[in-house]
């Protein structure tokens, strides 16, 4: 299971996008699956190619970077308090979106995780259980909700 | 004998996306009865891939070059699923129109 409990975070506030990404990012590298480079890598990805994704049930983010800055592949959550803004996916429109929920990527091989972003893109589509997630009172929650979804 | 398609996948990273959306695009054509070959790149490699590869499509969540006359859309739909059909038809028409 690439999803890791001690990368989910519920009930965060946050100032700004880089804020964010930077918080969430460096819980990876704290816990070993991503090098000391990731923060500032996601940070740079987020700008130039940007992951908000007007999903039917709310506005999420989808933040990653190459793998070169990654260690072991893994997924960790943010159920933010109020959202940031961020930009739309494909740089499609200057309107930006306001992502409740940030999914962060640490992909080492795509290649071995196909299965695992097969069920992530399905998550992303799932209003249901993205509406589930956003209702979640703690991590553990979170989890339990998400984990069966992203399982092979 | 299934025809063989093949499409090229672009994302910003090349990695994380392109892969989400190619895996989408195999289960899409092959339920349409093609037999579907994916690559997947990053918009500074397009140029690379279209020289190299005979693509019947190029699917993109970041903005791309000059596709040099290769059919491109938006993959976009696909990852929200919000726009999902109207892809379907657009690259089912170009497709068609490659007589495929």
């Amino acid at each position: 299971m690439v999803l890791k409990k001690e990368l989910i975070a519920v009930g965060e506030s946050f100032s700004s996008r880089e804020e964010a990404l930077l918080t969430i990012a460096n819980r990876f590298v704290d816990a070993g699956y991503a090098r000391g480079s990731y923060p500032q890598a996601i940070i740079e990805r987020e700008r130039v190619f940007p992951t908000g994704l007007p999903a039917e049930a709310f506005d999420i983010a989808i933040s990653h970077c190459d793998s070169e800055h990654v260690l072991e592949s893994a997924i960790g959550v943010s159920v933010l308090e109020r959202p940031v803004e961020f930009c739309m996916m494909g740089n499609l429109s200057d309107e930006p979106l306001h992502p409740i929920i940030i999914f962060m990527l640490a992909i080492k091989d795509p290649k071995c995780q196909v299965p695992t972003l097969q069920k992530m893109m399905e998550v992303i589509q799932n209003k249901h259980l993205l509406e589930q997630l956003r209702g979640a009172a703690s991590e553990e929650e979170v989890f339990d909700l998400l984990a069966p979804a992203l399982k092979n | 004998m299934a025809t063989k398609i093949r499409i090229l996948s672009v994302c910003g990273s090349g990695v994380v996306t392109s892969h989400m959306v190619a895996n989408k695009l195999v289960e899409m054509f092959e339920d349409e009865g093609y037999s579907v070959d994916t690559d997947e790149c990053n918009p500074s490699e397009l140029d690379g891939y279209l020289m190299r590869g005979d693509y019947d499509f190029i699917a993109y969540s970041s903005p791309i070059g000059d596709p040099k006359g290769t059919p491109a859309f938006s993959a976009m739909g696909l990852i929200t699923g919000l726009g999902e059909d109207e892809f379907k038809e657009e690259a089912l028409g170009a497709l068609r129109r490659a007589g495929k």
